[in-house]
């Protein structure tokens, strides 16, 4: 086995054991996809328990934060070497995005559980001149 | 006692199988599987008699109950066998576990082999009710499948351990049967584990009851977002990925 081989193997194991909450402010990290649609850039977030109308979503041109309070506190096993139960009350994260976009037009939905957000790429074509 | 290649099933209840209907519900796309076979092991009291060793598995130990356990384990009722991972499989024990399931299969000899997955689709926020999609080793069972409204996949590209467990099928002649609810991707999803559960009912014959699994959907979202964050990574290594390109067919 190559040495790449050996660190894709333990880089695998290590991140399965970084934390996805927060205890200290009770704030749990959702899962979020971010996808190249073409002409856009398209968020998605998982948020259980959540209500359209407590998500709050800010955007810059090259980042997103999603911030949502849950409808009920929620206890769940953090998982460790030793299991803990907290109660989380909400939803916060920050993504950076892959190119920069037009904060202004960016528009979102909230169906099912589910977060989406679609921006428009910042198109700056520069024509290179073919020497 | 089995050991093959560094894969082992250790039975720790004495269980006699007669053809039994085997049920494989591994970390997957949408834990689609997992989340699906946990709910059948609960909702018809399949009861643990056997786990995997293998020194192919990440060195982690699951302590249950002030038991140490490991991580894939066997349940069985009145022959009907599941199996259950509760970490996704590494990369490096994708062929030795498909192989020694597949050796295990021609020891027990079952009627039927179902291993449930999901089938990530742009447009999972669209459906009310997902679709599940199938492909089988055996002609008879793609029949099985239409009759109980499982789409049949015609072309397209199958990857990790679910492929790689059909394929032993294939080439063992079992009647392995590879069910796919479409689902979202990289998000857990109990609507479409529910919709491929009542398609394994339809195609077994018996009404699996998948009520409070739609009604705990958000529990179990929030429970398993590590799992399917851990799953991703492995998923991502094994090329998983590349199911959801469209393939180039030639002659």
């Amino acid at each position: 086995m190559s040495m790449g081989g050996i660190f894709d193997e333990f880089n695998w194991l290590v991140d399965t054991v970084r934390p996805s909450f927060d205890q200290s402010t009770r704030c749990l990290e959702p899962l979020v996809h971010v996808r190249d649609a073409g002409g856009e850039v398209v968020i998605t977030a998982d948020l259980p328990y959540v209500r359209k109308e407590d998500i709050k979503v800010h955007i810059t041109e090259d980042l997103v934060e999603i911030e949502a309070s849950m409808a009920r506190s929620v206890t769940l096993e953090c998982c460790g070497t030793i299991h803990s139960e907290t109660r989380f009350r909400s939803f916060k994260k920050a993504v950076g995005l892959p190119v920069r976009v037009i904060p202004e037009k960016a528009r979102a939905r909230f169906s099912k559980g589910i977060l989406e957000v679609r921006v428009p790429k910042k198109l700056e074509p520069r024509r290179i001149e073919i020497e | 006692m089995e050991d093959l290649e560094g894969f082992e099933i250790v039975q720790t209840r004495n269980v006699e199988l007669d053809s039994p209907t085997v049920i494989i519900g591994f970390p997957d796309e949408g834990l689609v599987g997992s989340i699906g076979v946990s709910h059948i092991i609960e909702t018809l009291g399949l009861k643990e008699m056997a786990h995997v060793e293998s020194r192919l598995m990440p060195p982690v130990v699951v302590v249950k109950k002030r038991r140490p356990r490991s991580s894939i384990r066997l349940y069985e009722k009145d022959d009907m066998v599941a199996v259950i991972s509760e970490v996704p499989i590494p990369p490096p024990m994708m062929y030795p576990l498909a192989g020694g399931l597949g050796e295990w299969f021609e020891e027990v000899s079952p009627q039927r082999v179902l291993i449930l997955g999901g089938i990530p689709v742009q447009n999972r926020m669209e459906m009310e009710k997902p679709g599940v999609w199938g492909v089988a080793t055996r002609e008879a069972d793609q029949e099985a499948l239409e009759k109980a409204g499982v789409r049949l996949l015609e072309d397209g590209f199958l990857a990790g351990v679910n492929s790689l467990i059909l394929l032993e099928g294939a080439k063992r002649g079992i009647p392995v049967t590879y069910l796919m609810g479409e689902s979202h991707h990289g998000y857990p999803d109990p609507g479409s584990a529910a919709a491929t559960v009542e398609a394994v009912g339809r195609i077994i014959g018996r009404q699996i009851d998948v009520q409070k699994l739609l009604d705990t959907a958000e529990e179990i979202r929030l429970a398993a977002r590590d799992l399917m964050r851990k799953t991703e990574e492995a998923m991502k290594a094994s090329a998983k990925a590349a199911e959801t390109e469209v393939p180039v067919m030639f002659g």
